[in-house]
């Protein structure tokens, strides 16, 4: 995933903090960058349903937007905007598990069947990269993480220590493990940085 | 050109869960809450946590000393000598926090056996 450009980095954070008309086109920018990336990446906290995740990915970017006076736009916006979403993500999942479990809203269990049909029948026929989805998305949640942060977003292990408060030598290692799995799976189309 | 090629499937992957998720903007309280201003943010964040830890910590004070006088207070009861002028507001807002356990009653009176 390309990275956001230093001018443009400081441009955000600036226009953030400068309030009025700048900021909520600043947040607006933020928003359209990140929100489903957020989303995709809150799916790997499984206390979420899915519409939790919508919810969770709207509270870290709000939270990220709040925080860019604390942001130093010299570094890439992306591993501090995971970072952000990564702890507010933690603390949403905690509450969740504290909470009674609800009841499917209507039209949900249906939505959920459909969604793992389509799974299925992707795997079915056997397309490459719909098999990389579906491994990705069965992995556990740590490990689901890891992927996103790696895999789909491309992030060094030094990017991904500081999200997720490991070791870059804990994150490299875990990778390769990560890595070695998939490998089995699909020969043809790992790697990792 | 080899780590290239190989990231086309996941590049591909991701660009499918990207899809998948239903695009919308910000909602106008969301942009409320993106924009309010610092200090109008959460009124009563200064203030919650501090009176709530205090009344936590009451809690746990009657929970552990056990004593007759004690077991006689109830936690709202004391809540209200600690502030007398927001007392029920206060009561209110634990009550919620405690996601009902607390019972806001004195302590001898009937409770519901879970």
């Amino acid at each position: 995933m390309e990275t956001m450009p230093e001018s443009e980095r400081r441009a955000l954070r600036d226009a953030a903090l400068a309030g009025g008309d700048a900021a909520r086109v600043a947040f607006e920018s933020l928003w359209e960058r990140f929100r489903a990336r957020l989303v995709v990446y809150a799916r790997s906290w499984r206390a979420f349903g899915a519409s939790d995740a919508d919810d969770a990915a709207s509270e870290a970017l709000i939270a990220a937007f709040r925080g860019l006076s604390r942001y130093d736009a010299a570094r890439p916006l992306e591993p501090w905007v995971y970072a952000v979403a990564s702890r507010r993500f933690s603390d949403l999942a905690r509450a969740a598990a504290r909470r009674p479990a609800r009841a499917f809203a209507e039209g949900e269990l249906e939505a959920l069947a459909d969604a793992s049909r389509g799974h299925d029948e992707a795997l079915a026929r056997g397309e490459l990269v719909d098999r990389i989805r579906a491994a990705i998305a069965e992995l556990p949640d740590a490990e689901r993480r890891l992927a996103v942060l790696a895999f789909y977003e491309e992030l060094s292990s030094a990017e991904i220590g500081r999200i997720l408060s490991m070791p870059p030598g804990t994150v490299r290692w875990r990778i390769s493990v990560l890595r070695r799995r998939l490998e089995a799976a699909f020969p043809e189309a790992v790697h990792a940085r | 050109m080899r780590a290239e090629k190989n990231r086309a499937p996941f590049r591909e992957a991701y660009a499918r869960e990207l899809s998948g998720v239903a695009t919308r903007g910000p909602s106008p309280a969301e942009l409320a809450l993106a924009l309010a201003p610092a200090r109008l943010r959460t009124p009563a964040a200064g203030l919650l946590p501090a009176w709530l830890g205090a009344a936590a910590a009451l809690a746990v004070a009657l929970a552990s000393v056990a004593s007759p006088a004690a077991d006689e207070a109830s936690l709202s009861s004391l809540i209200a000598r600690s502030w007398p002028a927001d007392a029920e507001e206060r009561i209110a807002t634990f009550a919620a926090s405690a996601g009902g356990a607390f019972n806001a009653g004195p302590s001898n009176a009937p409770r519901s056996i879970p």
